[in-house]
């Protein structure tokens, strides 16, 4: 189709409207209610353009393009029209400018100007309506409202959520809440960002900073793994001398392919932690029973003698490192090459991915050659399947994908899981399953695919297939429906969709802390891939959502005692020039015992807490004080680094160089937009330091030179080739491995443990507005359950685990399935971790028994 | 859920809310229904407290926000309990010329309540609104179904005590 725009031409696409056609061909067309995330709106006017042949003016952003047409974007008529438009606007707008946050980057100031409003022709009162503040982090100033509708539109088509809506009307019409009740609701911000005028802001960032003295990078997110590009605007002391450098707030990228210009909670009010006062400033040295402060040489003089006085006592297997999932690529890199060269060590793990868990599972098979999908294929999909995984929970970016799939983009939504979500109410199927039961689900649709894979002899090539088959033999209808608590017509229904599917994709994730998962389940959802791809002739159609923001990177860069950057160990030796110690698999858990049994006796902590973040909590509390010599480098005071003999301030994504590896392998880099807090240093100068009084070559004078040593094992790694692809695939055979601990007696619920959306990691707990948010636990149960225990909303209780007790807010989802209880794994002050029990070697999932009380 | 018995607004039974509850269920699969809902509700209890609406929103399956939304827009549905007999006294642009607003201030004379409200004993609520559809007899006011033109003060005064 062409047509021609302000004399231009330009070739678009059947279906396009005139907009699109017009940003294709470099016209500018005024608008302040289109959204490219939502359906077309036609209501602020200012995109109005004339057409020839047409005696109407049209709205550019919701008529189509046709062929030939002859558009005009600039003509007198059309700028006096938005002119008029502006001036009334004006009318009532309070002009308040000089105290609205929104000053300097507001699209009806940007308007006013371009437009030369300077006088109008009307008058009339002027809007002077209170702001509303009883709202959690977002305030809503109605006089500003210009009444675009954004927010409350992206409330409903972006999220489905549907918080806000309009009210009243005329001079009285405001956007709000119903009877004005506090807003509650996932507080993603995506109304807030979308405002193109001040009328919804951030709480936090009130009154913090002018926009017009902010100063703009491209960053990436700190939270999950999904990895979405941020924008961070922070205040430059080097451009504005009067300010104080500082993280002042982030946005969403509508350049991201990924995001589309959306964010989340975590996303858009979790960056308070960088300015925490509870950061780490210095370094701490232990002296006698008392940590004192130090400088830099002594603290690495302490920590590298440290450790080298216990490998030269108890040999290097007794020194050990852990290293968190939101540690950098390069930090990861360095880490696991400071243990294997500088201390002899292959005791090194990662181990937000482990515990013999699903992750470590599927980070298998994904480091094996399993491509996993990137976002983009959510939306492609027609039918998307999810077992046990609430991405729009977890990973909230990912949920508006899948939301919009189901919703708009023609995807069957088959949720299955034991709790009710936002996705059951958007699912085309909603099946609720009992807990643990996701890996029979999947392994009988395997045996069911493998029958219609089997006849259209597309079986050829795949390895393990023999053993599979004799695997789920026995696993008929019936016995699944048993185990599942669904019925075996909806078993057969469910088989025959995904046969009939064009483009099936499964939709995992796979959280250390979601307790009813074990390995079993990782192998069936990647079977269920391999067949599936066999079937449709594609690449295994799987989202395996990686937790945190580098879960994946830690893992690529050898984070983990059997893995190596790059996966070939003799790589490794050439690059690296050394022999580098053999190993097996260590896992977190395997390494909490060897701490316990006393066989390892030094430990490197790299970023996180095992006492609140690892599976069997409140035994590390423990085993860490076993230990003869601990160093932690981490951002914030935690019971590890407390417990520690040297203490290595590290610091926050925003004050440093880096890149993190979301979960379909995108690597995203940020730069530094603030200067590290107090003496603070950055992870990767601290290792090199160590490096050097190691011995150990670490000739990189920045960070361009780290990432090119990288490359020689990970070709391509920074610049987005795709790895790891290699055909064919592995079956494995399907065995169902139950939990470590049941629920019975006295513990008669099973605690289910997950992300939620104010919460993730140790990062959210620092950042006020999402504390504020989530200050307790909320704790899930079923209706039938709390009508037995005589609880409603809101009670407070107790989740008492025979490890640990935890008290919450209880939440009564009528929905979820009987005898379960959901907790959100990373509460300050109340860590899941501290109830779960530690994984076994079977790879079983943990399970955690539960009893849960009112507190009077 | 143990639910806890929550406080009826002014008016509001549970047979009446019974009687909703049957008009959310026969229109629940009906798209696009849910003003018709909202008339019926307000015909069974008079007026649309909060109860009345979350109880309709979540019955239908749509935003309390939206339902409020929907409620606030529209001057037909009532948000506070109204008398027996509702009183309109139309100031279109026919009636207001023609001496609406001198009725209008005689009605509020007698009744004691300005525009837009109900008398305490309940008797009348009194609201004043823009275009009945009757320019041609302007001035008009309606009590309840019943219309009455040309009307002037005093006329207007007499009409009301005719509605006990």
């Amino acid at each position: 189709m062409k047509l021609t725009i302000e004399s231009k031409k330009v070739e678009i696409e059947p279906g396009a409207t005139i907009l699109q056609a017009a940003e294709k061909a470099g016209v500018y067309v005024p608008t302040l209610c289109h959204d490219k995330r939502l359906k077309a709106y036609g209501s602020c006017r200012m995109c109005l353009v004339e057409v020839a042949g047409s005696r109407k003016l049209l709205t550019a952003c919701s008529t189509p393009a046709a062929d030939g047409m002859v558009v005009s974007v600039n003509t007198e008529r059309l700028n006096e029209i938005r002119r008029r438009l502006l001036e009334l606007l004006l009318v009532h707008h309070p002009l308040d400018c000089p105290v609205c946050d929104a000053s300097g980057a507001c699209r009806l100031q940007d308007m006013t100007f371009e437009y030369g409003v300077t006088s109008g022709d009307f008058s009339d009162k002027r809007k002077d309506i209170p702001v509303v503040t009883n709202s959690p982090m977002i305030e809503r100033n109605m006089g500003r409202c210009i009444f675009c509708g954004k927010c409350v539109r992206v409330c409903d088509e972006v999220k489905g959520v549907r918080a806000i809506g309009y009210s009243g009307r005329g001079f009285e019409g405001s956007v709000g809440t119903a009877f004005g009740v506090p807003m509650d609701c996932e507080f993603c911000g995506n109304c807030v960002a979308s405002c193109p005028v001040g009328a919804l802001t951030s709480k936090p960032f009130k009154n913090k900073a002018r926009p017009f003295f902010l100063s703009e990078e491209t960053s990436v997110c700190s939270y999950c793994g999904t990895g979405c590009r941020l924008k961070l605007d922070y205040s430059d002391p080097e451009q504005h001398s009067f300010l104080q450098g500082k993280l002042w707030r982030t946005r969403p990228d509508d350049q991201d392919e990924l995001t589309a210009g959306s964010f989340c909670g975590r996303g858009a009010f979790g960056y308070e932690y960088v300015h925490s006062a509870d950061r780490l400033r210095s370094p701490y040295v232990k002296r006698g029973r008392k940590q004192e402060q130090s400088d830099w040489p002594r603290a690495l003089d302490a920590a590298a003698d440290g450790l080298r006085e216990v490998a030269s006592r108890y040999g290097s297997a007794a020194v050990a490192g852990i290293i968190s999932s939101q540690a950098t690529n390069e930090e990861s890199y360095l880490l696991s090459k400071l243990m294997r060269v500088g201390l002899g060590s292959g005791m090194i793990c990662a181990p937000a991915g482990l515990g013999e868990l699903a992750w470590r599972e599927a980070a298998f098979e994904i480091l094996a050659g399993l491509p996993t999908a990137a976002a983009g294929e959510i939306t492609a999909a027609d039918l998307l399947l999810t077992v046990e995984s609430d991405l729009s929970e977890s990973h909230p970016v990912l949920g508006i994908r899948v939301l919009q799939a189901a919703r708009y983009g023609g995807a069957r939504l088959i949720y299955a899981s034991a709790r009710e979500t936002k996705l059951s109410h958007y699912a085309a199927s909603d099946l609720r399953i009992k807990p643990g039961s996701g890996a029979v689900l999947m392994a009988y649709l395997g045996r069911c695919l493998l029958e219609k894979v089997k006849r259209r002899g597309g079986l050829k090539g795949l390895l393990g297939l023999g053993e599979f088959t004799s695997s789920v033999r026995k696993l008929t209808a019936g016995k699944t429906a048993r185990a599942t608590g669904i019925s075996v017509g909806e078993l057969t229904d469910l088989a025959d969709q995904l046969d009939a599917a064009k483009k099936p994709l499964l939709l995992i994730s796979h959280l250390a802390h979601e307790t009813q998962k074990g390995s079993d389940y990782a192998r069936a959802a990647a079977n269920l891939a391999y067949l599936l791809a066999r079937l449709k002739g594609c690449d295994p159609p799987v989202v395996f959502a990686s937790e945190f923001s580098n879960s994946r990177g830690v893992l690529d860069m050898g984070g983990d005692r059997s893995l190596y950057p790059g996966g070939n160990l003799e790589e490794v030796e050439k690059i690296w020039d050394v022999k580098v110690p053999g190993a097996t698999g260590l896992a977190a858990a395997e390494l909490l015992e060897k701490i316990e049994a006393g066989q390892i006796k030094a430990l490197y902590i790299a970023g996180l807490d095992p006492a609140t973040q690892l599976l069997g909590g409140a035994r590390w509390g423990k085993a860490l004080r076993k230990l003869d010599f601990l160093v932690v480098q981490d951002i914030f005071a935690t019971e590890a680094s407390r417990a520690a003999a040297v203490v290595l301030p590290g610091v926050s994504w925003a004050e440093k160089e880096g890149s993190y590896t979301n979960f379909s392998g995108r690597v995203g880099t940020f730069k530094p937009v603030v200067k590290p807090l107090g003496l603070a240093r950055t992870e990767w100068q601290v290792m090199m330091g160590l490096m050097e009084r190691f011995g150990v070559a670490a000739n990189y004078p920045d960070l361009a030179a780290l990432r090119c040593e990288i490359e020689k094992l990970l070709p391509g790694y920074f610049s987005g080739k795709t790895r790891n692809n290699k055909p064919g695939g592995t079956l494995m055979p399907f065995v169902t491995k139950g939990l470590v601990e049941k629920p019975g007696g006295k513990y008669r619920f099973l605690m289910l443990s997950g992300n939620s959306l104010f919460q993730l990691g140790s990062y959210s707990g620092h950042s006020a507005a999402l504390s504020e948010r989530m200050p307790r636990p909320v704790v899930e149960m079923s209706g039938r359950d709390a009508v037995r225990l005589k609880l409603a909303n809101d009670d407070l209780v107790e989740v008492v685990s025979r490890r640990g007790k935890l008290r919450g807010k209880l939440k009564v989802v009528e929905g979820n399935i009987s005898g379960v209880v959901y907790v959100p794994a990373y509460v300050p002050g109340a860590a899941a971790a501290a109830l779960l029990p530690a994984p076994d070697s079977k790879g079983r999932a943990v399970g955690c028994a539960v009893a849960v009380r009112k507190v009077r | 859920m143990a639910k806890q018995k929550a406080k009826l607004e002014k008016g509001i039974t549970e047979p009446k809310l019974k009687q909703v509850d049957q008009v959310i269920k026969q229109y629940k699969s009906v798209p696009g229904s849910l003003i018709l809902v909202l008339h019926k509700a307000q015909e069974v209890c008079g007026y649309l407290p909060p109860s009345v609406q979350n109880r309709i929103a979540d019955g239908l399956g749509v935003s309390r926000h939206e339902v409020y939304g929907v409620v606030t827009f529209y001057s037909l549905f009532s948000t506070e309990p109204r008398g027996r007999h509702t009183i309109k006294v139309c100031f279109g642009t026919a009636c207001y010329v023609k001496g609406g607003n001198k009725v209008a201030a005689a009605l509020s004379k007698e009744l004691k309540v300005p525009a837009g409200s109900t008398t305490p004993d309940m008797r009348y609520t009194f609201q004043v609104v823009y275009c009945l559809g009757a320019c041609g007899r302007a001035p008009v006011m309606t009590v309840n179904n019943d219309t009455f033109g040309m009307v002037d003060p005093q006329k207007a005064v007499e009409i009301i005590k005719g509605y006990k």
